[in-house]
């Protein structure tokens, strides 16, 4: 079996990362290069990082950021924020991200990942679901940040990915996000296991035993953590160093 | 809430030695032994002692054949691990070094006396950098808030500084202490690895690096220079090596205490969290006490659990007498604190508040109230309080 | 003074190449793009890498007139090559990535979609790596690189295998070798310290240290 891989979550704001809670409240939390190389040398597995406000500006996500963080790093990067076509794709893979993220414009265009999984293959496709509880415990999908909720329930919209050609899911609990409160467990359990490509949980990793439970109740493949990094003492060789000890299959880096 | 002692009883830990679950990259095995005591095994086992200490005449030798002013830099503190370096570099391997001291504003009335009598009596140049103060307490208040650590400016500086002035004179040689692997295991005493850019960024700089500080406390990124690591591209020019010395030479810290005691007539100093006979350790800091203090109430132990911990590892002490003075002494509040929150700014409730933040579970919530307080080290009222 | 050791990745408009010239500027040997036929013959050592589909991948070689250039400087000259992912794949005799399409056929064998059903697929993340052709695995210490991929090499000959990776049951051909001609499934240039270290050998191997 693959180790469960250990992914830093990045939200870029400006020239600067930014970390809040539930997307909103941000905080500074550092410089993308800098702060690239150290968890590069803690042995991350791999970084995902968002330009938070290039959607909604109409924007992509700053390619010179991304070719300044892989010319300095030996890790994968998957980059998103504002990524509406191929060639919006394309910059980002010359600026030297290993995969793309799409989140709202493969909502209000679904047709858009099948196009870029053709282009670049699934692999390089990541797409990024946001989903928030409604009434009765239901997850709801939402678009823009979580600010506009999308219509059908959470696994049509995992089929479709999938069938459109989506190598990799990152799945966030809004309510959990940046909350250092646990992930939600219920929402991979029920995920992980009918999904055919891997899932990325997000949202909530506050402890140890926090990644603990998530790895030892659920089928997921990856856990994104941030705030838990970068604004507690945590690093990712004592995070490794716990899950082994609790029999979580992690890389020895 | 729970009391210090509560707290001590309640977290599992290694059967060999006291370390806790909580402490920094521990695995327990089967057994129930943890990584740090299963590395122990390698370093008397293992690693061939002699024909490190080979390697190193080697570098020393390829050090002095270059005639330069300097043949290498140590960097120093005054403390135990790097006066044994420079002591052993000039007497043993017969190194010309430039001492490199980066002063992180807190050394102790005795720390200066066995500083000057350590340069005296082995007769070495030295450069003593002190950094902006108004910029140290910003960078106290800033790391502890985000990583309940008020150390970053020490760790950064004492790792970064060096290697700066290295690239700048052109002294393509770096050595350091002690090698890694005694206390923690992020790193293997198999493992030749060298004291770079990579260590820094993955070990010592909890996660924050200077252009990342420069935008939390808002000061222009020069400001930061002096915790700025040179480029790979820099060191590569002036071709920097940097080693622990840790790794050629095995280390054992009470022999080579009594080796400076005798040599250099360095002194032990009275210290907030230590028991009789282990007063030799980060003596050359005023806040040793409050760093543990905040270690206990973050991860619900501290120096004594090191101490003795590393007193079972070389044989000198029963794992049930050890459990014994972590009982008793263990999770103190110490007086030291009454300093720090002057120069940090904050009152003693946002201390605490800012503290508990950062608690590492499954280390408990420990209520300070319940903690006795340490006796006033000898030299507290003759420290500087001014607070500039 | 010896001239330097020169390595060209080879550009043809589908590698994400400036992760690995980074990192062979890392390991100290600085690596330049090349994009034109005739510049293949300037350098010591090539590198081919891709991310996307086989049969585009192949069909943009063709386009850039790259192919009959190739096989001059690494079949005619014995250049040593290192494929990477993509790269190696495009090695094969025939891939079935966007349709069976004709490859290079450097080393003999097919590239196939993995079996649907157990694992899944893509396979992404970090594997361990048997290595069966030490050289290329020298210095190595953890021996877990990262991978990103659907389809997998199937060489015909075991004699070519340098290196396996069991993903979920599955048995995949992590690393090829015949003579100069170097291959590996995962990314080198993204698996941090045993990553370069493979890098490094492949450096090594092609100077005939």
């Amino acid at each position: 079996m693959a180790s469960k891989r250990l992914i830093l979550q990045f939200l870029l704001k400006g020239r600067r990362l930014v970390k809040g809670t539930r997307f909103k409240g941000f905080t500074d939390v550092g410089d993308p290069v800098a702060q690239a190389v150290i968890y590069d040398a803690q042995g991350a597995d791999e970084i995902v990082i968002v330009d938070v406000e290039a959607s909604r500006k109409g924007a992509v996500i700053d390619p010179n950021v991304i070719s300044a963080m892989t010319r300095q790093c030996r890790l994968p990067i998957a980059a998103g924020g504002g990524i509406r076509s191929v060639r919006d794709a394309r910059t980002c893979f010359h600026a030297g991200a290993d995969k793309i993220v799409v989140n709202t414009a493969a909502l209000l265009r679904p047709k858009l990942i099948r196009e870029l999984s053709e282009e670049f293959g699934a692999q390089s496709v990541m797409v990024s679901l946001d989903v928030k509880r409604g009434p009765g415990g239901l997850p709801v999908v939402l678009a823009c940040s979580g600010s506009k909720a999308v219509a059908g329930p959470l696994e049509e919209h995992l089929e479709r990915a999938v069938s459109l050609g989506a190598g990799e899911i990152l799945l966030t609990s809004i309510d959990r996000e940046g909350t250092l409160s646990g992930y939600d467990d219920g929402l991979y359990a029920r995920t992980a296991e009918k999904v055919t490509v891997p899932i990325i949980a997000s949202g909530g990793a506050g402890c140890y035993d926090d990644l603990v439970r998530l790895f030892q109740g659920t089928a997921v493949d990856a856990a994104a953590i941030g705030k838990m990094l970068f604004l507690r003492d945590y690093d990712v060789i004592r995070i490794r160093s716990y899950l082994r000890w609790k029999g979580v299959t992690v890389r020895d880096a | 809430m729970k009391t210090a002692l509560a707290a001590i009883n309640g977290i599992e830990r290694c059967s060999r030695c006291t370390s806790p679950v909580t402490w920094e990259t521990l695995e327990l095995d089967k057994e129930g032994v943890c990584n740090v005591c299963r590395n122990w095994e390698q370093k008397g086992g293992k690693v061939d002692w002699a024909k490190r200490e080979r390697m190193f005449w080697k570098i020393a030798r390829q050090a002095k054949a270059l005639k330069r002013d300097y043949d290498c830099i140590v960097p120093f503190s005054g403390g135990k691990d790097s006066t044994f370096t420079l002591w052993k570099l000039v007497r043993h391997f017969k190194l010309k070094p430039l001492v490199v001291s980066f002063d992180h504003w807190f050394y102790r009335p005795l720390t200066l006396e066995n500083r000057a009598r350590t340069f005296r009596r082995l007769g070495v140049d030295v450069l003593t950098f002190t950094p902006n103060w108004k910029i140290v307490r910003k960078l106290m208040l800033e790391s502890l808030i985000r990583k309940g650590d008020f150390c970053w400016h020490c760790h950064a500086g004492i790792y970064a500084y060096p290697m700066q002035i290295a690239v700048r004179h052109k002294i393509p040689l770096l050595i350091w202490g002690e090698g890694g692997g005694e206390y923690e295991s992020y790193s293997k005493f198999m493992d030749l690895e060298e004291t770079d850019s990579w260590f820094f960024h993955r070990r010592v700089i909890l996660g924050l690096s200077a252009k990342d500080m420069a935008g939390f406390i808002g000061a222009p990124e020069r400001y930061l220079s002096p915790y700025t690591y040179p480029s790979k591209q820099e060191l590569d020019d002036a071709g920097v090596r940097s080693y622990p010395l840790g790794k050629f030479v095995p280390w054992n810290v009470q022999k080579q205490v009594a080796i400076l005691k005798k040599e250099l007539g360095w002194q032990e100093d009275e210290m907030e969290t230590a028991y009789e006979g282990r007063t030799y350790e980060k003596i050359e800091c005023m806040f040793e006490g409050s760093r543990d203090y905040i270690k206990f109430l973050k991860r619900n132990y501290s120096r004594m659990t090191h101490l003795t911990s590393l007193d079972i590892r070389h044989g000198r002490m029963s794992r049930k007498e050890a459990m014994r003075l972590v009982q008793r002494r263990e999770g103190k509040r110490p007086r030291s604190l009454e300093f720090l929150l002057e120069f940090l700014g904050i009152s003693d409730q946002e201390f605490h508040e800012i503290v508990a933040r950062h608690l590492i579970p499954p280390a408990r919530v420990v209520d300070p109230k319940s903690m006795k307080v340490e006796r006033k080290l000898w030299d507290q009222d003759r420290w500087l309080r001014d607070r500039g | 003074m010896a001239r330097p050791f020169s390595v060209g990745v080879v550009n043809y408009g589908i590698g994400n190449v400036g992760s690995v010239l980074g990192a062979f500027e890392f390991c100290g040997c600085p690596a330049r793009v090349v994009e034109r036929p005739s510049e293949l013959a300037r350098f010591d050592a090539l590198v081919l890498c891709g991310v996307g589909h086989f049969s585009m991948a192949v069909s943009r070689l063709d386009a850039s007139r790259l192919r009959e250039p190739l096989n001059e400087q690494v079949l005619g000259r014995g250049k040593p090559v290192l494929g990477i992912c993509l790269g190696m794949q495009l090695f094969a005799d025939y891939g079935h990535e966007g349709g069976r399409t004709r490859g290079l056929g450097w080393i003999k064998g097919e590239v196939r979609r993995l079996p649907e059903g157990g694992a899944k697929v893509p396979h992404i993340g970090w594997d361990p790596v048997l290595p069966k052709d030490r050289s290329m695995f020298r210095r190595v210490r953890y021996h877990e690189f990262y991978f990103m991929h659907s389809y997998h090499f199937v060489p015909k000959e075991r004699s070519v295998v340098a290196g396996v990776t069991t993903y979920d049951g599955v048995e995949v051909v992590s690393a090829v070798r015949r003579g100069r001609v170097f291959g590996v499934q995962f990314h080198p240039e993204k698996s941090q310290g045993d990553g370069l270290r493979v890098l490094s050998n492949f450096i090594e191997a092609a100077r005939g240290e």
